[in-house]
């Protein structure tokens, strides 16, 4: 049996983290929400499985501080960056830092659910080969 | 001239002098008297006005004695040409007595201005039997006249010079007021006469000539005047023509405790067209003030667009997640009513972020009213939230408790702040970390309300640090250079000061200077 995945959810707006959780949950997602990339880092263990939500302007090491830091601990979980600004460099550097997706607020649920599925999925194969 | 007539009167009948002073006989009390007397002279003349008899002194050396010499002597030779003794002898003879203030010589031959009084000594058939003549030195007396009036000119000129007008008031303890004297400028500019004000008075009280929304003004003045305060204030006046005039007057008042009363010396000048320059700069700023938060805006509208986003975001996933749970069966009504909640909240946080917009960019005429600046700060601050979040500056606050308030149109000087808060934030684009900027407040001497927005960013070179206030400088490639001209032109349209100081260790500190509202 396969742990359940987790959608762990990145962003410093406690609006946007309370209404990300309550629309996760509607699909019956398990979600974690971190008000810092600091915080979630500190917090996190590779050994889970699931995907980030991930807002990219934070206070502290960011958006992109957290990809580049997850990447340098070999940790793998899909990507999913949500940000206000449609700023190509932004996008294009995030990525390159493999991304899973680039969604700009404000979002769709159905797309941003849709992503979210793929990447638990992707992560599941990742793990389950 | 009382003390002599009084002399002549006695030289005239010394037989009036109290009978039975058996002391010393009438003619020698007389020479004593005279002989204490060192600015009075009596002579007597014959009925052709030759001098018989001189007694007193006129500051002469001792020795000259012109008796047996005619009294044209004692006349100026302008005078005496003029033929002005003979007049006066026959003017004396036709009245009895002729009185005037004039030169005359000393029987030492030196100019005098004196007093003279001649009379008619009559004879027994009602003739003239000669003359008595009392010449009284107002050399003293003169000087001190003329000084004063020379004094008086003097300050006339002084006040006509440096002001449009001078007047002087009184102030009963009614707190009634009337208008003691006003000098002639007055009237020019206010139309009205001392007279006329006088008459206003009895309706109006002093007021009656102050425009109507400037009464207030007028009537804090006056108590703080009656309190024995200097003040200086300006205000409008209506003018017997109905011109609206504006007028800023120091009244310095004097306390006259015998009467009870407080008498104000005023001074007034006419700044109606300073006014009007000062409205038509103020426009002007107003103006390009506005052109320069249009121009501000798009630069903010990527931060501000993050901001709004955020609420909107959460608007979508709340309701979303409503419908979701709605159609799958899984809601319980009341488990919704939480995320419904949340989504009027975060509605209104979104209004909250255009109204903040709309307030920021509307044109409108500035209006200068008390405010405190720490709630500038904050506003600001929050104006730029999102900004410094997307440039990872941190934003800190370092506000001094009960600070006087500052009066000022508050957009113009959010406005200057903002200007400075992204101009800090854009000098530490290339910094790796630390982008720290500090605003700071604090009470300054002189009655100044200084903020400092402190930077870590590049700094500025000595020699360019002059030069940052000029229109079209700027070391940026995009911009045009004019935030900080006008920046400090809106701060100096305050009465303010701006200054740009190279912190010790890292980046500058623009230091805004702005008066604070007197009297707290």
């Amino acid at each position: 049996m396969v742990q359940e995945s987790t959608v762990f959810v990145i962003d410093d707006d406690p609006a946007m983290r309370s209404s990300l959780r309550w629309l996760l949950e509607s699909e019956g997602l398990a979600v974690e929400t971190f008000a810092t990339g600091e915080d979630f880092l500190r917090e996190c263990d590779p050994d889970r499985t699931g995907c980030l939500v991930l807002d990219v302007r934070m206070p502290g090491i960011g958006g992109l501080g957290v990809q580049s830091e997850l990447q340098s601990r070999g940790i793998s979980w899909p990507v999913i960056i949500i940000t206000g600004y449609a700023d190509a460099t932004t996008e294009s550097r995030a990525r390159a830092a493999g991304a899973h997706a680039f969604l700009k607020k404000p979002f769709d649920d159905e797309l941003l659910l849709d992503v979210v599925a793929r990447a638990i999925e992707a992560d599941r194969r990742r793990v389950v080969p | 001239m009382t003390g002599a007539r009084k002399a002549g009167r006695v030289a005239a009948d010394p037989g009036s002098w109290q009978a039975g002073d058996d002391l010393c006989p009438p003619q020698e009390r007389l020479r004593l008297l005279l002989a204490g007397v060192r600015d009075v002279c009596f002579c007597t003349l014959d009925a052709r006005g030759r001098i018989t008899g001189w007694q007193g002194a006129l500051g002469d050396e001792p020795g000259a004695d012109p008796v047996g010499q005619p009294f044209s002597t004692l006349y100026t030779l302008e005078d005496v040409d003029a033929g002005r003794p003979e007049l006066d002898l026959a003017a004396a003879a036709r009245a009895g007595q002729v009185e005037g203030e004039g030169w005359r010589m000393t029987p030492g031959g030196r100019r005098l201005w004196a007093r003279a009084v001649l009379t008619v000594v009559p004879g027994e058939r009602g003739d003239v039997r000669g003359f008595a003549l009392v010449l009284r030195d107002m050399s003293e007396h003169s000087r001190a006249e003329q000084a004063l009036q020379e004094s008086e000119a003097r300050h006339r000129a002084i006040s006509e010079l440096t002001s449009d007008y001078a007047y002087a008031f009184c102030i009963d303890r009614m707190g009634r007021v009337s208008v003691d004297w006003v000098a002639g400028a007055f009237t020019r500019i206010t139309g009205y006469s001392h007279d006329e004000m006088r008459a206003l008075e009895g309706s109006g009280g002093g007021f009656s000539i102050v425009h109507p929304d400037d009464r207030p003004i007028a009537l804090a003045r006056v108590q703080r005047l009656v309190l024995g305060e200097p003040d200086t204030s300006e205000f409008r006046i209506v003018t017997k023509s109905g011109a609206v005039r504006w007028i800023r007057e120091s009244g310095r008042p004097e306390r006259d405790e015998r009467h009870g009363i407080m008498r104000v010396y005023a001074a007034a000048q006419d700044i109606t067209e300073r006014k009007i320059a000062e409205e038509e700069a103020r426009a002007r700023q107003a103006e390009l003030a506005h052109v320069l938060r249009v121009g501000t805006m798009g630069e903010m509208a990527a931060g501000l667009a993050h901001e709004i986003n955020q609420p909107l975001s959460a608007i979508v996933s709340y309701a979303r997640g409503c419908t979701r749970r709605l159609k799958s069966g899984m809601a319980a009504a009341a488990s919704l009513l939480e995320p419904i909640e949340e989504i009027a909240a975060q509605a209104m946080r979104a209004d909250e972020i255009v109204q903040r917009l709309l307030l920021f960019v509307r044109k409108q005429k500035p209006v200068h009213e008390p405010a405190q600046v720490d709630a500038l700060v904050r506003e600001v601050v929050q104006l730029v939230a999102g900004e410094a979040r997307k440039r990872r500056v941190n934003v800190t606050l370092n506000l001094a408790a009960d600070l006087p308030s500052v009066r000022v149109d508050r957009i113009q000087i959010e406005q200057v702040l903002l200007n400075l808060v992204r101009n800090g934030m854009e000098a530490m684009q290339s910094s790796a970390d630390d982008r720290l900027l500090v605003i700071q407040t604090r009470a300054a001497d002189e009655g100044f309300v200084e903020v400092d927005v402190r930077d870590c960013g590049e700094g500025l070179d000595p020699e360019l640090a002059e030069r940052v206030f000029e229109p079209f400088f700027t070391t940026k490639r995009a911009g045009l250079g004019m935030g900080l001209a006008i920046t400090r032109s809106i701060v100096r349209a305050h009465g303010g000061r701006i200054s740009v100081i190279r912190n010790p260790d890292r980046g500058v500190t623009f230091r805004v200077s702005l008066p604070a509202v007197q009297g707290e």
